[in-house]
């Protein structure tokens, strides 16, 4: 509580008593009563340390021990006659040195010598015998003292030496630490001895000061350093690195330290990811977790998979780790219900993000994979095995596969659609979508289904439809049990259209080149909110990204196990699966010519029809293919062809549609690009 | 030769003897009133005077340490 200072001439502090007027602000202060203290729930601080406590964490522990042990020892070993040198220098002086003190001190001190001899330059005798008389009566004492020492060390020794029988190398030992001592205090004040091990050892520990410094530096309303407080348990280990929990003052949002990441790194003179600002969940937002790496986050190495365990078994259900994040700590998602849109650059790990994820599902024995990979390298071959359709390459045949597994997955929406129609009558899915109890269920048809389209905007740039198809997928299979991840190099209008950017919620930004990819992926304002994939080097930082849409937007590392690791996952996940692989592959369908069926489905003698009406009469025309088409899908669709969207007259309104005309020319024109 | 080595050393050992003196020990008590301060009347030994040659201190600087403030006091006003 603040405690404003009377002032007696503000009138606003006059308290009328006849009106009453507002009355006491703060309640009464009450003693606590026996009930109250018995009944507190105030947090008690964990008596393991946080960084104990997790078996990840120690393991970093360890390891950064033994290995910075281990470097010192060689470091120091490697230096030692360099050291014996300086100690058989230092080692005589120190000897002296202590000595001389000794002596000195015996005698009554240097300062009273000094002074005594200065009354002799003065040729003061009264004043040289009173300095004279008071150190006459302190050295007699201290000259007993010395003597006791001595004799006390000479009976210590003799005694180990005859009654306790030190052996040679104890008196050796003695005598190292005896030099060693004695080069130390010979040593001049400002050259130590042994070298530092670490050149840039720049960043030991996380004070409160650093942090204060760089917060008052932000220049964010932050006028003192005393301002900031530390709640308990004030900064401390948290995995590998420092976490500094701390309160900024008055109505100052732990938000503004967010926003200027960098500028709080510059003032901490530290690559902007070894340092982590976050709010504090549950807490009042102007308190800021600050977290500060040994190492920036892209020079760590990475904690094992708790996927790659030989008993792993996952549920698309249940929170699955998927990555790590700057702090180590592994990042879970639940696969049901999610789509996700993956991007970056060649280079940037985006197969084995998409990987980790594939491994999710692969680890649940009751999901069905479905793998459409177009970049022809394989990079999915070994799990070929476990998926029910599985394509790889930019020929013509991979691509047709990916189109069909996206044509599969909407007429099992609708398939899947009626069958939790039928279980909610039931009871059996209270909120219209798959439950675990369904999808486990045998004969359900409700299992998941898990579909990657790996370098999708190869099959998008071939089946300009299949992008509409891909959008109708992720928007009805969500509830549905289909899972729907896109990965994609480039996420440009063309490639990977807005609209399926638009209704993939989970979006993992890996190393891109610039803001606009990364605003493609992320949606327009990531790069300035701070979300953005160009801090991270292809190659260098390879699994490094920004994921959205997955709680907590944040940096993400995927998990890069090593081959073998993952060849056991795959055998894993073979094993689980008993050999049986889930879901049937897809039906082959003739591919569809959406400007020729447009063509096909105008009436004669019309000038042209409305989107809608052009969307229904494909879904008649073709119900494999077009069912759930929608009015916007076909004008998207027939958009790469140069079809425009024009007014069409339907009786006496105009009304946006495809024009006869437009038709023609388009189909016209492709006739003659093929040529 | 022998002879004049152990002249020499002894005549080195008094000299720094000397040295050491009028460095820890610089005064010395005074010869003409035996340190006294004083100087006692024969007649009547409750009468005294003060003595001038060390300034009823009792105590006077050695020769040796008095040359050495000369010749610094010199250098220093140099
Ligand atoms: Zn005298």
């Amino acid at each position: 509580m603040t405690v404003i200072p009377f002032d007696e001439y503000d009138d606003e502090r006059h308290i009328i008593e006849a009106d009453q007027v507002g009355g006491q602000v703060d309640p009464a202060d009450r003693k606590a009563t026996f009930g109250d203290v018995v009944s507190r729930t105030d947090a008690r601080r964990p008596i393991v340390p946080a960084v104990l406590r997790n078996p990840e964490a120690r393991r970093a522990l360890a390891r950064w021990a033994a290995g910075y042990g281990g470097h010192t020892a060689l470091y120091h070993l490697t230096r030692s006659p360099k050291y014996a040198a300086k100690v058989a220098v230092y080692a005589p002086r120190g000897a002296w040195r202590a000595g001389s003190a000794a002596a000195w001190w015996a005698v009554g001190g240097r300062e009273n010598f000094h002074l005594r001899q200065e009354a002799a330059n003065k040729n003061d005798p009264h004043t040289w015998q009173a300095l004279n008389k008071t150190r006459a009566k302190e050295s007699n004492a201290r000259w007993w003292v010395i003597v006791a020492a001595v004799l006390a060390l000479v009976v210590l020794l003799t005694v180990a030496q005859l009654v306790v029988g030190v052996p040679a190398v104890g008196w050796f030992a003695v005598a190292v630490g005896v030099v060693l001592v004695a080069a130390r205090n010979g040593r001049p004040a400002d050259k130590p001895i042994v070298d530092r091990v670490v050149t840039k050892a720049a960043f030991t520990k996380l004070t409160g000061e650093m942090v204060r410094k760089a917060v008052v530096d932000l220049g964010i309303g932050v006028k003192e350093p005393g301002q900031i407080s530390f709640p308990p348990p004030g900064i401390h280990k948290d995995g590998p690195g420092w976490l500094a929990v701390f309160d900024l003052p008055g109505a100052i949002q732990a938000t503004k330290v967010l926003e200027n990441r960098g500028g709080l790194a510059g003032s901490l003179r530290l690559p902007v990811d070894q340092v982590w600002p976050d709010v504090v969940p549950g807490e009042h937002p102007g308190r800021v977790a600050l977290w500060v790496g040994y190492q920036p986050s892209s020079k760590m190495g990475q904690p094992t998979w708790a996927l790659a365990s030989p008993t792993a078994r996952t549920s698309i259900f249940e929170p699955q780790p998927f990555g790590t994040d700057a702090r180590q700590r592994p990042v879970t998602t639940i696969l049901f219900e999610r789509n996700v849109l993956i991007g970056g650059q060649p280079g940037s790990g985006k197969s084995y993000a998409a990987r980790t994820l594939t491994t999710i599902a692969a680890l649940d024995p009751t999901c069905e994979l479905k793998i459409a990979e177009f970049k022809g390298t394989g990079d999915f071959l070994d799990m070929a095995d476990l998926c029910s359709t599985y394509a790889c390459g930019v020929d013509d045949e991979a691509l047709s596969t990916g189109r069909d597994i996206l044509v599969w997955a909407l007429a099992e929406c609708e398939r899947r659609g009626k069958r939790i129609k039928k279980a909610r009558e039931r009871g059996e899915a209270p909120l219209g979508k798959v439950t675990p109890e369904l999808a486990a269920k045998r004969g359900s048809g409700l299992h998941p289904v898990f579909i990657l389209l790996d370098e999708v905007h190869e099959l998008f740039l071939a089946y300009p439809d299949a992008a509409a198809a891909a959008e109708r997928v992720a928007k009805r299979g969500r509830a549905l049990g289909i899972i729907l991840v896109l990965a994609t190099q480039i996420a440009d209008r063309d490639s990977v259209p807005p609209n399926i950017t638009r209704c993939v919620v989970t979006r993992w930004c890996l190393s891109v080149g610039g803001q606009v990819e990364n605003d493609m992926i992320l949606g327009t304002g990531a790069y300035k909110r701070g979300l953005t994939g160009t801090v991270y080097e292809p190659g260098v930082d390879a699994g490094w990204g920004v994921v959205i849409g997955n709680g907590k937007p944040g940096s993400v590392r995927s998990f890069f196990p090593k081959p073998e690791v993952t060849a056991a996952i795959v055998a894993r996940a073979a094993q689980l699966r008993g050999k049986a692989i889930i879901g049937e592959d897809v039906e082959r369908v003739e591919a569809r010519d959406m400007l020729a069926d447009a063509r096909a489905v105008l009436r004669p003698g019309e000038s042209g029809a409305p989107w809608a009406v052009l969307a229904e009469r494909l879904a008649d025309l073709a119900p494999e293919f077009y069912t759930g088409i929608t009015a916007d899908m076909v004008r998207e669709a027939l958009a790469p062809y140069g079809v425009e969207s024009q007014d069409v007259k339907v009786g006496r309104s105009n009304i946006k549609g495809a024009r006869r005309t437009a038709l023609e020319a388009a189909q016209q024109r492709r006739e003659i690009e093929a040529e | 030769m022998r002879g004049t080595l152990v002249a020499t050393g002894v005549v080195v050992v008094i000299a720094l003897g000397y040295v050491l003196s009028c460095i820890i020990r610089p005064f010395r008590d005074c010869w003409v009133c035996d340190g006294k301060a004083h100087h006692r009347s024969k007649r009547n030994p409750k009468l005294s005077r003060p003595c001038r040659w060390c300034r009823s201190t009792g105590k006077r600087l050695r020769i040796g340490r008095r040359a050495w403030n000369r010749v610094r006091r010199v250098q220093r006003d140099a």
